[in-house]
Parts: structure tokens; sequence; C-alpha cells
């Protein structure tokens, strides 16, 4: 666990990823919403850092219930799915696990979201530090348009006024391009603006400067929607190669995309317009793929049902 | 028309000998097009020279009447008749275009000319202390102009940017937000005139205020700083609103992605959000400045008008050069052409005022736009 | 949305599905016929039969190159892809046992003109119905999914493995007695073997109907089927 992913020329290989140890142990719960299948991974060991447990986990706008009772437990060094058909909270859940859905005034959550024996909703939690651990790459690749490239990558750091010396700020770029197998397109222009980039190159930028502040986890919302196959194919790689060092959660309308790249693939779905998204089941992506336990889960995934 | 297979495609000379179908037609494009052009040209011209006793622009009218329909007949004669629909209409908007050229070009045209009579060193480096007839200049009009919207825009741009960056980034959708964008609406339409009273009837009453005798005025409760915040009732509006329009322009997902890497709010709007949306921030704003700098009838009721110059804001009348111009032009001395050229020249000097804050406007646009915005 | 969606795919996944059964059933029909042909020495049958097997073989390599396609162009999963998959195999078993048929008839040619006594007569007759009962189960099961009918092949096979040893103790006893020639003997145990597999192969539709149904496979083969390692196996 301790080969990080980042390659970096310092001379430390290790300074760039300093695992936290777990301060308290927390068991994996075994609980499951009323109508969900939940299968808990026979194979991840009971204590782990980075492993995000979330129970009984509801989301409000404002009056409306967005999503209901959802318990799942997400495993690090690994790759979890969320697949749905539109409007079932996949999304919303996603953000919320990272607290940005508060973005929209009026949006809470009942239940809690335990990470590292915390709780992300807890009292006294600042949501702000909540996104500094936990980051997040959305659809639309959206690079800052008045920074040039090695200043996006670098932006999580310097919007929050953390000074960093010229070599370590230079190190860090080049680190986090090399994770986001970015590097070697664009270390000739690095104060070139990030706009000259094709989609699929933005979009690993956005991941280059999700994964220079060093989270713990990475939430992706549906990375590949707007790209074309051959990125869509490159994202892909680069996940499997991030899976080493973060804790990856994607939200994919694309089944094929969440059979090829993921771990274990959670199902939600809506019973109708208006009603809030549940989990109807969640297991391991071949099971899901080959042989589900739920019908409404074997009718999405045959495509009976949009 | 044969009855065998060639009935299926279609028979381009089906129509026995008229050359004309849905497919092919004759033209206008190229030469006809500018003969139609001179011709037009050259009746108004005719007119013009024949008949010249009436106004030029009313020939520059009739040639282009006369554009319009010989396009039209013609192109209807030669061409389809969907073909002159189309010629017709670009004829009609292009005519359109052409009128409100007219009192542009106008205007600049007669300023420009009566301006230059003055237009000298002279102008721009004496008072009209002393002077009356010929001589003196607008110098201590053009530091009055500078230092009144100096300070309105100081007033003006802190308070105007701040509301927009409150409705667009904190009180979004809600009510309150939207009636406050309504009263900055209404806001806009206030007549100048109301501003300048306002203005006016305010520092009355902090005269009345002992403590505050600091602000008051000197002679009839008249300053440059009362000019100034009339000004500013008049300009803020106009900053709230382009600012809130730029600042919406700013893509949603920007703010997301700084609020994802764990930027606060403030920061992400002083980071991202602003300098984003500074090259239009800035446009407004000098749209803004030059909104009000013309404005006459605030500052005839809150400055005045004084003969030397006066630097200091709260110490009584200044000049102000849309109100020197209004006074030359009033309350001539003689000889009269002396007080009106320096009132035209004062006219130009606001026009060359204004264009050069609008080309600050567009370098400092293009400088600071970023490359990246679609 | 309203309306089926993917009906295309599923119209192509009942084609195969109903061609399976239509070889299914052939074979159904096929296994008494070669009996009699067997059993009355019937020259000419066996020859046509022997002859018809092309078509066979073509109708399950059509069928097995439709699963192919319809796994290539419209990525099933779950159990659109289970069945296609399954399928494939259930060709395989259902073609080799019209090639056993196919076998029957030529070992028919080979023992023709020799007299078969009342006991083999019995014992052959009994083997090709319980042969043919299985193959006529395993064919519905499969094509109305069903996976408890399925399940019940397996004792059915049981009871003809017992007619096989059964079979092969007549066979002993028969020329131990001098009533049965070495070469017709060691036709007939062959033949034996044949009806055996045959039941074999209808237990695997069966499975792999189940497999189909709900992705049950059997985890341990060999305990579960019963079948006797101790016993008698002249012919593996």
């Amino acid at each position: 666990m301790n080969r990080p992913a980042i390659h970096t020329t310092s001379k430390n290989p290790n300074q760039m990823k300093v695992r936290s140890s777990m301060t308290e142990s927390v068991s994996a719960p075994e609980k499951t919403a009323a109508d969900a299948s939940v299968a808990a991974d026979p194979n991840a060991p009971v204590d782990l850092p980075n492993r995000i447990d979330v129970t009984d986990l509801d989301i409000y706008y404002g009056d409306f219930k967005a999503v209901e009772g959802v318990s799942m437990t997400i495993n690090p060094n690994s790759i979890t799915a969320l697949i749905g058909p539109s409007g079932c909270g996949k999304s919303t859940f996603l953000r919320s696990l990272n607290r940005m859905h508060e973005v929209i005034n009026g949006a809470y959550v009942d239940g809690s979201v335990v990470i590292n024996g915390r709780d992300l909703y807890g009292s006294g939690v600042d949501p702000v530090a909540v996104r500094r651990k936990i980051g997040m790459v959305f659809q639309r690749p959206n690079p800052f348009p008045t920074m040039s490239i090695a200043d996006n990558v670098l932006a999580g750091k310097k919007l929050n006024s953390k000074r960093m010396k010229g070599k370590e700020a230079d190190e860090l770029v080049e680190a986090s391009l090399r994770g986001a197998n970015l590097w070697n397109e664009v270390k000739d222009r690095l104060d070139k603006p990030g706009s000259g980039l094709s989609g699929g190159q933005q979009q690993r930028l956005c991941i280059a400067r999700a994964i220079a502040v060093e989270p713990d986890v990475l939430l992706m919302d549906e990375p590949c929607s707007a790209l074309d196959p051959i990125s869509t194919l490159a994202i892909e790689e680069l996940m499997l190669e991030l899976k080493d060092t973060y804790n990856i959660v994607i939200v994919t309308h694309n089944m094929q995309q969440a059979a090829r790249v993921s771990n274990r693939t959670g199902f939600f779905s809506i019973e109708g317009t208006g009603k809030p998204g549940k989990l109807i089941e969640m297991d391991s992506t071949e099971k899901m793929f080959s042989n589900p336990s739920q019908q409404q889960t074997q009718d999405y995934v045959t495509g009976r049902f949009g | 028309m044969s009855l065998t297979a060639s009935t299926i495609e279609p028979d381009l000379d089906s129509d026995g000998g008229n050359e004309r179908n849905d497919m092919t037609s004759g033209s206008l494009d190229g030469r006809p097009m500018w003969g139609i052009r001179v011709v037009s040209v050259a009746a108004g011209l005719a007119g013009y020279l024949a008949f010249g006793a009436v106004n030029w622009a009313l020939w520059i009218l009739v040639g282009l009447v006369v554009y319009v329909v010989t396009t039209l007949l013609v192109s209807r004669f030669v061409e389809s008749p969907r073909e002159a629909t189309d010629r017709f209409s670009t004829a009609v908007m292009t005519s359109a275009f052409a009128v409100v050229l007219l009192p542009l070009v106008s205007v600049v045209w007669t300023v420009i000319e009566r301006g230059s009579n003055r237009f000298d060193w002279d102008f721009y480096s004496t008072t009209m202390r002393g002077v009356i007839g010929e001589g003196g200049g607008g110098y201590h009009a053009i530091i009055g102009t500078l230092v009144i919207t100096a300070l309105t825009t100081i007033f003006a741009v802190p308070f105007g940017l701040f509301t927009a960056i409150y409705l667009v980034e904190y009180a979004t959708g809600s009510r309150f937000a939207k009636a406050v964008t309504s009263l900055v609406d209404v806001m806009t339409g206030i007549p100048s005139i109301v501003a300048g009273l306002f203005a006016y009837a305010l520092f009355v009453f902090l005269d009345d205020i002992p403590a505050l005798t600091a602000l008051s005025t000197g002679v009839g409760h008249r300053s440059g700083l009362a000019g100034a915040v009339a000004l500013t009732l008049l300009m803020t509006p106009v900053v709230v609103r382009t600012s809130e329009e730029m600042l919406r322009l700013v893509p949603n997902e920007l703010r997301e992605a700084s609020f994802a890497l764990g930027v606060p709010r403030w920061r992400t709007i002083v980071k991202v959000v602003l300098p984003t949306a500074i090259a239009g921030i800035l446009t407004g704003i000098v749209l803004a400045i030059a909104r009000v700098i013309g404005e006459t009838a605030p500052l005839l009721v809150t400055v005045g008008i004084t003969a030397d110059v006066n630097w200091n804001p709260i110490d009584g009348r200044m000049a102000a050069l849309p109100v020197f111009s209004y006074n030359s032009y009033k309350f001539p001395t003689l000889p009269v052409e002396a007080s009106q050229d320096r009132a035209w020249a004062a006219a130009l000097t606001l026009v060359l005022l204004v264009v050069i804050l609008f080309s600050i406007a567009r370098i400092l646009s293009s400088i600071l736009k970023p490359k990246g915005l679609k | 949305m309203s309306g089926e969606l993917r009906s295309n795919f599923h119209e192509q996944l009942d084609e195969v599905r109903f061609g399976i059964a239509r070889l299914g059933a052939g074979v159904t029909e096929l296994v008494p016929r070669v009996t009699d042909i067997l059993l009355d020495g019937d020259l000419e049958g066996a020859e046509y039969v022997i002859l018809g097997d092309d078509e066979y073989d073509a109708k399950s390599l059509q069928l097995e190159e439709t699963c192919f396609n319809q796994i290539a162009l419209q990525a099933p999963v779950a159990g659109d892809l289970r069945a296609l998959v399954a399928s494939i195999k259930i060709v395989a078993d259902v073609e080799r046992s019209a090639d056993l048929c196919v076998n029957i008839c030529k070992a028919a040619r080979r023992i023709y003109s020799h007299e078969l006594d009342a006991r083999l007569r019995g014992i052959i007759r009994k083997c090709s119905d319980q042969a043919t009962l299985l193959f006529k189960e395993s064919t519905e099961a499969y094509l109305n999914s069903d996976g408890v009918r399925a399940a019940a092949l397996h004792d059915m096979d049981a009871y003809l493995d017992d007619l096989h040893r059964q079979f092969i103790q007549i066979i002993f006893e028969s020329h131990a007695a001098e009533a049965l020639d070495l070469q017709v003997a060691v036709q007939l145990a062959v033949v034996a073997r044949f009806y055996e597999r045959i039941g074999d192969h209808a237990v695997n539709v069966g499975e792999r109907t189940r497999y189909i149904v709900d992705g049950w496979t059997p985890s341990k083969p060999y305990a579960e089927s019963g079948n006797n390692l101790d016993a008698p196996d002249l012919m593996t």
C-alpha cells in the first residue's frame, strides 16, 4: 500500500503520499435498507483507512426528499460504480459524499457518512475541509480559463493561499500531471492556458488538479460523458491506475464502462417521478452483470427498461 | 413527357421552352447589383444638385428609397419572386442601418467641425478667471469633471460590484434578490434632475447637523462631493446590472470546480469568478462612467459653476465640462462667437474623453479576457 | 418509457430458443426411429437417417452463428448473456446427440441379418424409451425456461444408467451362453453406450437450462449426479 501511483522526481518517493493511520476502527455495517440487497465484500478486511461507510442516508432539497435510506460500504483501493436511470438520485448521492450538494440552498441530509472514523455530517465539521479530503471531477471538463495549465494543477493549493516554493510547486505539477497521464503531452506548454487542450486532455487536467491536493477519495460524476470513445478509454485506463492510491467512486450512464472498470457496482432506481431514489442492489460487478439478485437490476442492465 | 423509365428522373427541360423553373434562374449578383446602387446614388445626388435647397439628408433618403424599390422590381423580373423578397429585405435593412448612421455621423461631424475652432493648447491650459470675451479656456472644467467623475467611480463601483456579487453569488434565486434586482432596474430610469435634487437636499440636511459641518460646503450647499453623490445615484444601478449580467455569464461549473477543491466561497469569488468576468465588468463600468460623465442637470443643481480651478470637492463650487458648455452657450459674453466656440470645444472634449475611456476599456478587456472562455 | 426496448434483440433471442427447441424435438423423434431401424434391420431407413445428419449439422452451425453475432453486436449482460453462452453449448449437446443416433444406425448396418432375442430387444426398447423421455423433457424444459423440470432430469438419467448396466449384463450373459456372436456383442455394447450418452447430453441440456434460469452451476458434478464410479464402464 505504500507504492505511490504518482511518480515523482523527488528523492523521497513516499513524500507525495502520506497515509494517515486510523485512530479508531469502524466495523463494516451489514445492515441494509428495507428493500435493498447489499452484499458486503467478503474479501475486504474490516479495518481500512479511507473506507466510506454510509448509514441510512436521506438527502433532502428543501422539502423534497431526493434520496432515501441508502446504506453502503465503499472500500478503498477499488472503483465503485453507481448506475441507474436518469433522475434516480445517484449524482445527488455522489455529491453528498463530499457535501457538494450543500452548494444548493436548502439542501441537507439525515443519516451519516463515516470515513476514517469521522462522520462527515457530524456537528462542527466544516464542509470546505471535507472537500479538501474528498475530491471531485465533473461531467464537463472545467479547467479555470484565467489560469495556465500549471496554475490549474496548483489551483487547489494556490486558491487556498498555500505558499509553495518554486521547486516544490514544479514537482507537484509534474507529479500530478504524470499521475493523470498528461505530463508528456503538456510538459512543453505548462504556461499556456488550458483551453488549447482537447476534451480528453482537459478532463485529465481536471483529474490532475483534483489529485494535486492529495485527497483520500476521488469522486467522478460521469467523467466520460462529454468525451469521444478513445478519450473515454484513456480516462478509464487512468482510473484503473489511480485506484491503487485512491478510493474512487464514479457515477456513470454507460453500463459497459461500469462493467469494464469497477470492482463493485451499486444500482439506484426510482419508483416514479417525485419519489425518492433508492439503492436497489449493490454487489461485485461480476455478479451484477452476470446474475443480479433483484429483478429490477436485471431489467435495467439488460435494457428492458430505461 | 415520355412514359419510359426516364420519367423517374427529374426532367429539367420538361417546361418545353420556358427556361425558368425551380432550380435555375437569372442572377443579380455582382455587376447588376452594383449598377442598381450606382443608379440610386446618382438619383440622390442629382436631386441634391438640382434642388439642393432642402437638407442633404433628405436626398440620401431619396436615394435609399430608389435603391429599395429598384432592387425589388429588377430582382422580381430577372430572378425569382423568392429571391426578390430576399433582396428586398436585405435592402430594407441596409437602408435602415444607413438611416441610423445619418444622425450619428452628423453629430460627430458637427462637434468636430465646430469644436475645432478652439481645439488649441490655450483652451486646455487656461481657465475663465478674469476672462471676458475672447480667450479663456476649459482647464478648470476638465479638472472639475475628472475630480467629480473619479469620486463618483470610487463610490459607485464598490457599491455596485458588491451588490452584484451578493445578488449572484449569495442570494441567487431568492425573493429578496428578485426584489432588489427589480428595484435596481427602476433606479436605472431615474431622471438625472431627480438625482441632483436629492443630493442637494441631502447636503442641506447634513449642513444642519453640527458634527457634520466638515462636509458642509461653503457657499449655498454646493460642492463637488454633492455632485459626486448625485452621479453615484445614477451610476450605481448601471454598474449593478452590467456586473450582474457578467457574473451570471461565468459558467457555474467553474464555481463547482473551485468548491470541489475545498476553496471557500469568498475565495472562489475573488480568485475564480471575478477574474473570469473582469473583462465584462470593466466594460460595464466604463459604460456607466460614460453615462454619467455628460450629465448636466444634477451638476447644475449640486455643483454650480466657477471660473477658477477648484481641486477640492468639499470646498464650494467647481466647474464641470457639461455645465461649462451650457453656461457658455446660454450666458455668452461678447463677442458671442467666442463663448459659443468655447462651448463647442467643451463638448468636443467630452466626446474625446468618452472615446478615450472606451479605448482604454477595449484594451483592458483584451488584455484581461481569459483565453479559454467561449 | 413505454413500449418494449431492444425488441429486435429479443426477437433474435427467441429465434435462437425456438431453433434449438426444434432441433431438440427432432432428436426426440429420431431416437425411437433409429431404435426401430436397429431392431427391424431397416437398411434403407438407416441410409436415410445417416444422410439427413447434414441438415442437423448445418442448422446447428447457423444457430451457433446467430448466438455469436448477438454477443458481438448487442453487448448482452446478465440473463441474456447466460442464455446466449449456454445456448451455444446446448446446441453442441443436441447436435452430438443427433450424431449418436446416426452411430446407432451405423451399428444397425453392421449387425444386419443377425437375430436378436427377446431379452435383448426388450432392454434395447427400454433404453430407447428412457433416452427419448429424457430428451423430450430436457427440450421442453429449455423451451419454457423451466428450472424445476430441468432439475428432475437427474433422477431420470440415474434410471437410464441403471438400464445401461443391465444391458451390458445381458450382453455378457448372452455371449457366454453362445447365443450371441462376439462381433454383435461388441456392437451392441457400443449401442448401449450411445443410449446412455444421449441421456447424459439431455442432462447437460437440463443443467445449462438451470444456469440460464438463475445462474445455477453444478459445484460437485460427480457427487451430485449419483454416478457410481465403481460400475463397470467398458467404453471409457
